[in-house]
């Protein structure tokens, strides 16, 4: 183990000057809490509108987030001028047809009005995702005039490839770099918002930080914050678990998304969607393989062809289960559709057929037998500019004797069944889908047309407010322009010195008492303290009672050893606090399935929308009506207020 | 071989990235784009970095991205190294196994 000469060797000392007495003050307009593909976007654009702005992120910008090491395809683009579907179409859409958005409200079309312009912008930034090389000429699901390289459905054209995308999160950071308006800080972890009087529920005038080098104490003064931190771990992949077994596996989002942004919000009075699906999802859990690592006849890999281990080739359906026979015709809505409805084409694997042995597994895909541009399509231009693929599997793979153009690579093993369901974790090798650890995502922060949550000043966009994904810059400049024109025509709030004390004081608990005997919980003990009580009360059986026991549970781990912990340096500090987003983001959790119960026992309406919030310790549930964002004293349809909302920053464009 | 230590446990997985010292410049390019901290300046000016918390590595690659000199391997855990099947000769090999073949695949990544 020569490459570790630190371990278990003499501890070598922290390599950069700790300084955790030094307090940095920063006065700004804007705070931008997270700059990931929205957070980045949403710095940018409000920049631009004049105002200051102070962008945050705990990892550098140019890698930092889930979307930081690449991103393949741009989902949910229906303004693309060549779309053959757009936005406001795709928000009439009846629910059961709704393949692209089955969750509806301003907040997606937001997200898809301007994904387009995003795109655009990116481009202009340095991300050149049209096949200009002509690489891919004649390929059916390149537009040759345009040389926009489509995904999936080569008919809708509302997926596009992201020729180029491992390096988008460069061109995002050199962006915000060149705006003389905004100033950059990176491994800063926000820790807290800061507002007037230090009260819960009231206007916000900064936040907290910590610089997790040098340990030094951040206060920033602003006139708003927009959140975007992604909320805690897409797809629950390591929610309620916390094992290094699992760290390569599923899809995973970026380790340093672990709440915070949840948890802070929380702590200031926003209201949260809360929704009763939510504590479980169908999508890859821990124990799962990423989509793109794996022989698969989907996502990245769409629309790979897979043979059975003795080499006989699996038929498959158009959208609407009927057999196709063609290759092209797996990229197509069936032909009495003008887009592919719920399911992708797929390959039509029958669970008895495996049972029977007639299909032996382990299955195949067989990228050889495609022809090249719909390999290389997924070899090299899909896998290589996926998120984690370009050295992980694209590289390392080649490396290892893999040819794509005469091998084919081994699919996860799973039960027949699951095989047969794509509703399930298909192709992804988790049998079940009901398991405690595959917690879905929270909702996200709620938020009005203008991105505005229940809290004056606080903005919320990308995965934190529900419009994650490669777009997420989409409703990130949205946001961005919103909070600058709020910027433009409000002063400051005064800090409340108390409330930053208190903060300084848990902040640097951990440091503090490291050297007492008693400070024996390490960041890790504390997750994992956590982990237990959600796997017991928050699992697939819920009640109110297990509801309350686990709160109950939650505060006497808070009260002992989460004062307990301790932390050598800025690392170990960082994930401490990081270990105490998470107690608290378990804590939301469980109020807002109370909330749910409170609601059911009140036999509310299943049309209404709940919100809930902690003031003072009270839970706290609001209603509105289902489709309330077009409702007074909204406009009826959503152009009309996408347009009112932007109508300023439109004129300025004109000017 | 006869010596013996009493070290911690060792942590999984336990080589995510190496760095070989005889190409390492020691700029540190890839410590500042290692989100996790996984890798670490070392504290001896121009001496090749630590690879301090292999446990909390994402496998993104991008301390490898950021490397001028090409030093940097990755070590994908045994948990992920799947199988691959020669077509034409049903011959079977593992990612990273020890019969793999070598390398006849060299196109770059497209962009
Ligand atoms: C491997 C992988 C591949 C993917 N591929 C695709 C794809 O091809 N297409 C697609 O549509 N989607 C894809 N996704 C999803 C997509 O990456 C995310 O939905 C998207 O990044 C969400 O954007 P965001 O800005 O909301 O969050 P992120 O991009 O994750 O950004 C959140 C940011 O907040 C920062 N942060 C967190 N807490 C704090 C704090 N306390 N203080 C300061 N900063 C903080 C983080 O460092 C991070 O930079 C992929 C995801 C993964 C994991
Ligand atoms: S692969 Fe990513 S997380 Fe792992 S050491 Fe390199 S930069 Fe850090
Ligand atoms: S980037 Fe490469 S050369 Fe520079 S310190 Fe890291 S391993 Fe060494």
């Amino acid at each position: 183990m020569s490459d570790q000469t630190n371990y278990g060797s003499a501890p070598a000392r922290w390599p950069y000057p700790v300084r955790y007495e030094v307090e940095n003050r920063v006065e700004t307009d804007v705070l931008i809490i997270g700059a990931g593909v929205a957070g980045a976007m949403a710095g940018l654009r409000a920049a631009r509108r004049g105002v200051k702005v102070a962008v945050v992120d705990k990892s550098p910008v140019d890698i930092s987030g889930s979307g930081g090491s690449g991103l393949d395809h741009y989902l949910d683009c229906f303004s693309n001028p060549d779309c053959a579907i757009t936005p406001e179409e795709v928000m009439d859409l009846p629910s059961e047809e709704n393949y692209f958005l089955p969750r509806r409200d301003h907040r997606s079309y937001i997200h898809m009005k301007g994904s387009w312009e995003n795109l655009l912008e990116m481009e202009k930034l340095g991300l050149h995702f049209r096949d200009e090389e002509d690489e891919f000429a004649g390929a059916p699901f390149r537009d040759e005039k345009t040389k926009i390289m489509y995904a999936y459905d080569y008919k809708t054209k509302s997926s596009i490839r992201l020729r180029g995308g491992a390096a988008l999160k460069k061109h995002m950071r050199s962006g915000i770099a060149a705006e003389p308006n905004a100033s950059l800080y990176e491994r800063v972890m926000i820790t807290s918002l800061l507002t007037e009087d230090g009260k819960q529920g009231a206007r916000i005038v900064g936040a907290t930080g910590l610089n997790e080098e040098t340990g030094e104490f951040y206060v920033f003064h602003a006139k708003c914050v927009i959140i975007s931190t992604a909320g805690v771990s897409m797809q629950g992949t390591q929610t309620w678990t916390f094992n290094s077994e699992m760290f390569a596996n599923g899809y995973r989002a970026d380790p340093r998304n672990t709440g915070d942004g949840v948890a802070m919000a929380w702590n200031a009075g926003a209201e949260l969607y809360s929704e009763q699906s939510f504590g479980q999802t169908m999508m890859t859990g821990p124990f799962g393989w990423p989509w793109y690592g794996i022989g698969n006849p989907d996502n990245t890999w769409h629309p790979c062809t897979i043979v059975d281990n003795k080499g006989t080739v699996i038929p498959w359906i158009d959208s609407q289960g009927n057999p196709i026979s063609t290759i092209e015709e797996r990229t197509l809505p069936a032909p009495n559709e003008r887009y592919m409805s719920m399911n992708r084409p797929t390959p039509n694997i029958d669970p008895e057929l495996i049972r029977n042995g007639t299909y032996e597994l382990p299955l195949w895909a067989d990228l050889s037998s495609l022809p090249e541009h719909e390999r290389r399509g997924i070899w090299g231009l899909m896998v290589g500019n996926e998120g984690r693929t370009r050295y992980a599997i694209y590289d390392y793979y080649n490396k290892a004797g893999f040819n794509p153009d005469t091998d084919m690579l081994m699919c996860p093993i799973m039960t027949p069944e699951n095989f047969g369901n794509r509703w399930k974790d298909w192709f992804q090798g988790e049998p079940d889908n009901n398991k405690f650890w595959k917690a879905d995502t929270l909702k996200g922060i709620a938020t009005d047309w203008n991105q505005m949550s229940n809290v004056e000043g606080l903005f919320a966009s990308g995965s934190e407010s529900g419009q994650g994904g490669a777009v997420a810059g989409s409703s990130g400049g949205y946001a961005g322009n919103r909070a600058a024109e709020y910027a433009l025509k409000t002063t400051h709030g005064r800090i409340s010195e108390s409330q930053v004390a208190a903060e300084k004081a848990r902040v640097y608990a951990p440091v503090n008492r490291a050297e007492e005997a008693s400070a024996t919980v390490s960041w890790k003990e504390l997750w994992m303290g956590m982990n237990r009580v959600m796997q017991q009360d928050c699992g697939e059986f819920r009640s109110v009672a297990l509801c309350n026991h686990g709160l109950m549970w939650l505060d006497s781990i808070k009260k002992h050893e989460m004062q307990l912990t301790y932390a050598r340096n800025p690392h170990e500090l960082a994930r401490v606090l990081e270990a105490e987003s998470r107690v608290t983001v378990a804590e939301v959790y469980l109020h807002l399935c109370l909330a749910g119960f409170q609601t059911e026992a009140e036999h509310v309406a299943a049309d209404k929308l709940m919100f809930a919030k902690l003031i003072d310790g009270e839970l706290i549930r609001t209603y509105k009506d289902d489709g309330w964002w077009l409702k007074p004293p909204y406009a009826p349809t959503y152009l009309e207020n996408y347009e009112k909302c932007r109508a300023l920053e439109l004129e300025k464009e004109v000017k | 071989m006869a010596e013996a230590y009493l070290v911690p446990n060792p942590i999984a997985p336990n080589q995510t990235v190496s760095i070989d010292a005889e190409k390492c410049i020691g700029c540190n390019e890839c410590t500042r784009h290692c989100r996790t901290q996984t890798i670490m300046p070392n504290p001896e000016a121009g001496a090749s970095p630590i690879v301090i918390y292999p446990d909390e590595c994402w496998f993104c690659g991008c301390c490898i991205d950021a490397c001028p000199k090409g030093a940097i391997t990755m070590h994908y855990p045994i948990n992920q190294r799947v199988f691959f099947k020669r077509k034409e000769s049903g011959e079977v090999y593992r990612i990273g196994g020890p019969d793999a073949p070598p390398q006849t695949y060299f196109k770059p990544p497209v962009g």
